[in-house]
């Protein structure tokens, strides 16, 4: 089980979710990506793409306005 | 209890609550101005107002009171503002730099296309497609044709360019 993260700080979507899945192909079952983002639809997408997905996905709003999220592939 | 009210205040919504509830609003706007409502209309007014000001545009007889007067100009106000009212109660406003060079000219671009596509298209995507379709009209089912034709051409040239 590896962290890994990719920076999409300051990205308008589909931009991040695009990064998301190339970056996930790339990982292992059980690895977890992290994620963080300001923009609310950023976040909202990638929790709506990965709900429907059956990905384990986490999501909170660390400050005001900055969300972490926390993606598990639990399938490839 | 607390996290429905929690939800309702800090979002986010489901996008079907979201969707009734402008469908709802978009009948209240028919109903009292007696005009389906619009975006770009009003703002080209604003626009032609501004150009015959500065002496770029032939007059067309836009006033200041006139469009003071208009109803589009509170419809435009009442959007930006109520947008930004969300999301201060959400309290999720910040400021947000921009990341790099090319999404400043692309989004520059991009709003430029649009501005222009609405107008020589007499509508934007509530005024000709959401409008449009629900009145009926053949200019709404040509737009949304438009419309997917046009967003297909944009994610290619989004993952050649800006990825």
């Amino acid at each position: 089980m590896t962290r890994f993260s990719i920076d999409i700080w300051g990205e308008m979507c589909p931009i991040p979710l695009i990064k998301a899945k190339q970056k996930l192909s790339s990982m292992q079952c059980g690895d977890i990506l992290v994620l963080e983002t300001e923009h609310s639809c950023t976040s909202r997408g990638i929790v709506v793409w990965a709900k429907a997905n059956r990905y384990i996905i986490e999501e909170k709003e660390v400050a005001n306005g900055i969300w972490h999220l926390e993606l598990t592939k639990t399938h490839d | 209890m607390k996290k429905t009210l929690q939800t309702i205040i800090h979002g986010p919504w489901a996008y079907w609550i979201g969707a009734i509830i402008l469908g709802l609003l978009n009948i209240l706007v028919l109903i009292v101005r007696r005009q389906p409502w619009g975006v770009t209309w009003n703002i080209e007014i604003w626009a032609e107002w501004i150009g015959t000001n500065l002496g770029v545009l032939s007059d067309r007889g836009f006033t200041f009171e006139g469009l003071m007067a208009a109803s589009g100009t509170y419809l435009n106000l009442g959007l930006l503002l109520g947008a930004f009212w969300a999301t201060l109660v959400a309290s999720q406003v910040r400021f947000r730099p921009i990341r790099d060079k090319k999404f400043f000219f692309s989004a520059l671009i991009g709003g430029l296309l649009m501005g222009y596509g609405a107008r020589i298209a007499y509508g934007c995507n509530v005024g000709a497609l959401l409008n449009g379709i629900a009145s009926s009209s053949l200019t709404g089912w040509i737009f949304a044709f438009a419309v997917f034709l046009g967003t297909w051409l944009g994610s290619k040239l989004l993952l050649k360019y800006l990825m």
